[in-house]
């Protein structure tokens, strides 16, 4: 759940990144369009919340070139600007969902939740893995209906996995998706939230494929 | 425009004027006819006396009198002459004998000279031709009653009239109609304006061909209402401008409270509520420069009308911003050798220095330098900083209202340039933005000059 965002407001930037971080995503903060577009090119997120006023490259034609480019990444737009003409043209060019400033963090948070379920292809807000269930919103985690206690970054790495059930991850993108930038990282920090996952949930849940990743393997429901 | 004077129809003046000039035209021109006629009927009543004087004569010369009253009798009778006569004869005793005479004459002689006279007969003016023959021994004296001459020419001049009589109400309906039609256009251009929008105005728009004296009208009204249109666009775009503006700041206050409130982490906390601060600070900069905008409005009353002395209030700000300047180990110095005297208003004139003066710091980098220079012999204040410039192309558009330096982190509204430009405005003082000379860090640093109208009193 590592999430680009786009805002030249110092403040309001500050706040965001502290605020959607308590919310269980790692947020990466740009403050202009060029800065947004070298970043998308260089790595991979899961989501973008864009604001529309930016310095260098204004936060539409950001979208545009993204959507020129066959970037499908979802993407959030903030703006000041209420006119109906305002939204429909930042829809139109490609905007995945629109909040008006000032805006509600547990609703951002929300509706960013709902923008990567709907990416993902899934119409429920919690992940079911047979008798495993994870809450994105409330981040709880049940086994069997009992309550799983997990630390901040095993629970996103299960949600990353399970999200991605059936395919295999690579370290590299585990990294990037659970780590922000800045974010100290030794080189064995993921096998051992792998194995404190493993140790709370049964081995068979994460499967290592050696020399590539991991995976989470698909159930059918 | 208000209406100050007395509504009148256009229409009816119109009407009564042209209906009042035609009947004049008419009455004139009946006088002239009734003069005319009753010239013409005068010759042609002369000649028609001196014809049945003559042939009296020459029958009265060669006949029997009483003959000749019974011819003349008959004759008057088959012809209707209006004519009346006499006839005498001169007796042996030189006295004139009356021989015959028609009704309406008296029996004395009524008129002693020949050829033709005029007086009153019986209380009305008559006309009368003698003639004599044979020297003296007859005299024919026929003459006729004015009034025929007056009726015929009355006749002639009624003949114009009676038309004209009729023909007055219908020409005036003809009027009536003919003006409405032709002031059309007016009601149109008035129920057009009527139709108006006052929150959308838009063109005037009249169907039909317009008349080319109402088209002046429709142009200027067409002009005004664009004119108006762009000060309601620009008062529109400032509003929907301010809101953005103020809606960052507030949606930065309302996300770093929530983290604030529901963070369960100490350092994050503390950080977001210092963030609550500092935007609680932004905004109220804001709010300050917004109100200084609005105070900078023509309908605040605020006159340019003191004399200031310049020096004095850059001196005050750069005291008062001295503090901030040396918090970010900045350098404020002031180079004011001579007191500078502009007419303004010290409002506005501490506004703008102030501005000028506090953007200088915000976009210098810490440990920069900003220099203020009032020169008294040109008029000019100079505001120097080191800080990232403007580049040219973007100068004009610093002016305008929210405009940043984008590439800086600030805390600036982007309202104090724009501020400065409109009281430099009203002042008649000339704003110039250019980069400074040498600097260092790769910053070109901005001047600003404002150039006073020197008022009298300066050294």
């Amino acid at each position: 759940m590592r999430i680009l965002l786009v805002e030249d407001d110092r403040l309001l930037g500050d706040g965001l990144k502290a605020g959607l971080a308590g919310a269980g995503f790692r947020v990466e903060w740009v403050r202009d369009g060029e800065a947004a577009l070298a970043a998308l090119e260089a790595e991979h997120f899961t989501a973008l919340v864009l604001d529309l006023g930016l310095p260098r490259r204004d936060g539409l034609s950001v979208l545009a070139s993204l959507r020129a480019g066959g970037n499908g990444i979802p993407v959030l737009v903030l703006t000041a600007r209420d006119q109906v003409a305002d939204k429909i043209r930042g829809l139109d060019l490609g905007a995945d969902d629109y909040m008006i400033k000032p805006f509600d963090l547990d609703e951002l948070a929300a509706r960013l939740r709902a923008l990567l379920r709907r990416a993902a292809g899934r119409a429920e807000a919690r992940l079911i893995h047979g008798d495993l269930v994870l809450d994105p919103a409330a981040r709880v985690v049940t086994l069997q209906g009992g309550v799983v206690s997990l630390t901040s970054r095993e629970f996103d790495l299960l949600r990353v996995l399970l999200e991605a059930a059936g395919r295999v991850l690579s370290r590299r993108v585990l990294e990037e998706q659970l780590y922000a930038w800045g974010d100290e990282l030794d080189s064995n920090a993921l096998e051992v939230h792998v194995h404190h996952l493993r140790r709370k949930l049964g081995s068979d849940l994460i499967r290592t494929v050696r020399g590539v990743g991991y995976r989470v393997d698909e159930v059918s429901r | 425009m208000s209406l100050t004077g007395k509504v009148y129809s256009l229409r009816r003046r119109l009407v009564a004027l042209l209906v009042g000039v035609v009947a004049s035209l008419w009455v004139a021109s009946a006088i002239v006819a009734f003069q005319t006629a009753h010239g013409e009927a005068d010759g042609l009543f002369d000649a028609q006396l001196v014809q049945v004087a003559e042939t009296l004569l020459a029958i009265v010369v060669a006949g029997d009198a009483s003959q000749i009253a019974h011819e003349m009798a008959e004759h008057q009778h088959a012809y209707q002459l209006p004519v009346a006569f006499q006839a005498w004869t001169r007796g042996k005793d030189g006295d004139w004998e009356l021989l015959v005479r028609s009704a309406e004459m008296p029996e004395q002689l009524v008129s002693r000279e020949k050829g033709f006279d005029e007086h009153d007969l019986e209380g009305r003016l008559w006309r009368f031709y003698a003639v004599d023959h044979d020297h003296g021994t007859y005299r024919v004296i026929v003459g006729q009653n004015h009034e025929a001459r007056y009726r015929l020419a009355g006749e002639i001049a009624l003949h114009m009239l009676v038309p004209i009589l009729i023909g007055l109400p219908l020409m005036a309906l003809g009027i009536w109609a003919v003006v409405g039609r032709a002031l059309r256009p007016v009601a149109e251009v008035a129920a057009a304006l009527g139709g108006l929008d006052a929150r959308r105005l838009v063109r005037v728009t009249v169907p039909g061909p317009m008349p080319g004296e109402i088209a002046p009208l429709v142009r200027s009204l067409d002009a005004l209402v664009e004119r108006v249109g762009s000060v309601m666009e620009n008062e529109r775009r400032f509003t929907a401008d301010a809101a953005h503006e103020l809606r960052t700041p507030l949606a930065a206050l309302k996300i770093q409270a929530q983290v604030a409130a529901r963070s369960p982490d100490e350092a994050v906390r503390s950080h977001a509520l210092t963030q609550v601060l500092s935007g609680v600070e932004r905004m109220n900069h804001l709010v300050e420069q917004l109100l200084t905008l609005a105070r900078l409005d023509p309908e605040a009353g605020l006159k340019a009308d003191q004399r200031v002395e310049l020096r004095g209030v850059a001196e005050r700000v750069c005291v008062s911003l001295q503090r901030e300047a040396l918090g970010h180990g900045q350098t404020l110095e002031i180079d004011a050798p001579l007191p500078l005297w502009v007419a303004g208003n010290a409002w506005w004139l501490e506004v703008l220095v102030r501005n000028l003066v506090d953007n200088a710091l915000r976009y210098s980098p810490a440990g920069g330098r900003v220099r203020v220079l009032v020169d008294a012999s040109t008029g000019l204040l100079r505001v120097e900083d080191d800080g990232p410039g403007i580049p040219e192309e973007a100068r004009a558009q610093m002016l305008t209202r929210f405009a940043r330096g984008g590439e800086v982190d600030s805390d600036g509204c982007g309202l104090g340039l724009s501020i400065v430009a409109r009281i430099a405005e009203i002042l008649g003082a000339r704003l110039t933005l250019r980069s400074g000379q040498c600097h260092s860090r790769g910053s070109v640093g901005l001047v600003v000059e404002v150039h006073f109208p020197v008022a009298g009193g300066n050294p």
